[in-house]
């Protein structure tokens, strides 16, 4: 199987790769998981007072896609508002990475990481 | 279809011994042994390598735990999908450290012997998760059933990171 080029780009060169405080109050953490291959994925943002994301960082273990997946995201995210960030779809993220269809559960993974992560935040603030 | 536990003749359990399970393959294997058609029509040594692939199958679906269990729960109409739903974020936590400590294990002071409290540690894990799945198939209620559901993708996610430190093994010697 061939990686297409934004792939291989974002393996050899992961976008915030790293962590946040998850202790911190205006830090959301998303950690989700694919029994099947065994991938890890921690997505992690910090929002600011107007609900705009102004960071995000990411530490994935797992195949090259879904280290693209991941780092992509990561890129797409900041400076987008909460419901923004909700709206990305896994399809977008498959598109633009040309993930062949053996592969699109690693741009699920990564949607439902950030989900969880909005999730987070916001039971943070509740 | 005959199910494997029925071709095996062994009670459809996830407690299977061993033993009597080699003893069954061997058995079978010997029914559907090449040899023994050599003067047979070629639709019959076409059955007879299918049946010899179906025994294989079953062995190799019975033998191993994991496999055994997603086995069961797929004859129980319980098969388990691909997705991490039900995973506790304490577990998911967990996993990615396991992954860094094994990502740092090539420069531990000794890495070899790091290696091996790694892959003890791994060991622990998977017989916390088998034990697991005995006791809930023991029981086979539908709760226990969807907690051994669990159990077999956190035992997913231990033979993954199981293969990655003999990957490493390997590398290291």
């Amino acid at each position: 199987m061939s990686y297409s080029d934004k792939v291989i780009d974002h393996y050899e060169n992961p976008r915030n790769v790293g962590a946040l405080d998850k202790k911190d109050q205006d830090v959301g953490t998303g950690m989700v998981g694919a029994p099947a291959c065994g991938d890890v994925m921690k997505l992690q943002i910090r929002v600011d007072a107007q609900g705009v994301i102004e960071d995000a960082k990411f530490k994935t273990y797992g195949c090259g896609s879904a280290i693209a997946s991941s780092s992509l995201l990561t890129e797409w995210v900041k400076g987008k508002t909460l419901e923004q960030a909700q709206e990305i779809k896994n399809s977008q993220i498959a598109e633009e990475l040309a993930l062949p269809p053996v592969k699109i559960h690693c741009s699920v993974l990564a949607e439902d990481a950030i989900k969880a992560a909005i999730k987070d935040y916001k039971s943070k603030q509740a | 279809m005959q199910n494997y536990f029925e071709l095996f003749d062994l009670p459809v359990s996830f407690d299977v011994d061993p033993d009597m399970l080699a003893v069954r393959y061997r058995t079978l294997q010997q029914h559907v042994h090449p040899d023994k058609y050599v003067t047979s029509s070629a639709q019959e040594r076409r059955l007879s390598i299918q049946h010899a692939a179906h025994i294989n199958d079953a062995f190799e679906a019975l033998k191993n735990p994991l496999k055994r269990a997603q086995y069961l729960l797929e004859l129980k109409g319980m098969a388990v999908n691909e997705s991490g739903a039900g995973l506790d974020h304490g577990f998911l936590m967990e996993q990615m450290e396991l992954r860094e400590t094994l990502e740092a294990i090539p420069e531990a002071e000794d890495p070899l012997a790091a290696l091996d409290h790694f892959l003890a540690e791994i060991s622990n894990y998977e017989k916390e998760f088998v034990e697991t799945l005995r006791s809930q198939f023991a029981v086979s209620t539908e709760e226990s059933l969807s907690q051994a559901n669990i159990a077999v993708k956190k035992l997913q996610f231990i033979n993954k990171l199981k293969e990655e430190t003999i990957e490493l093994e390997d590398q290291l010697y």
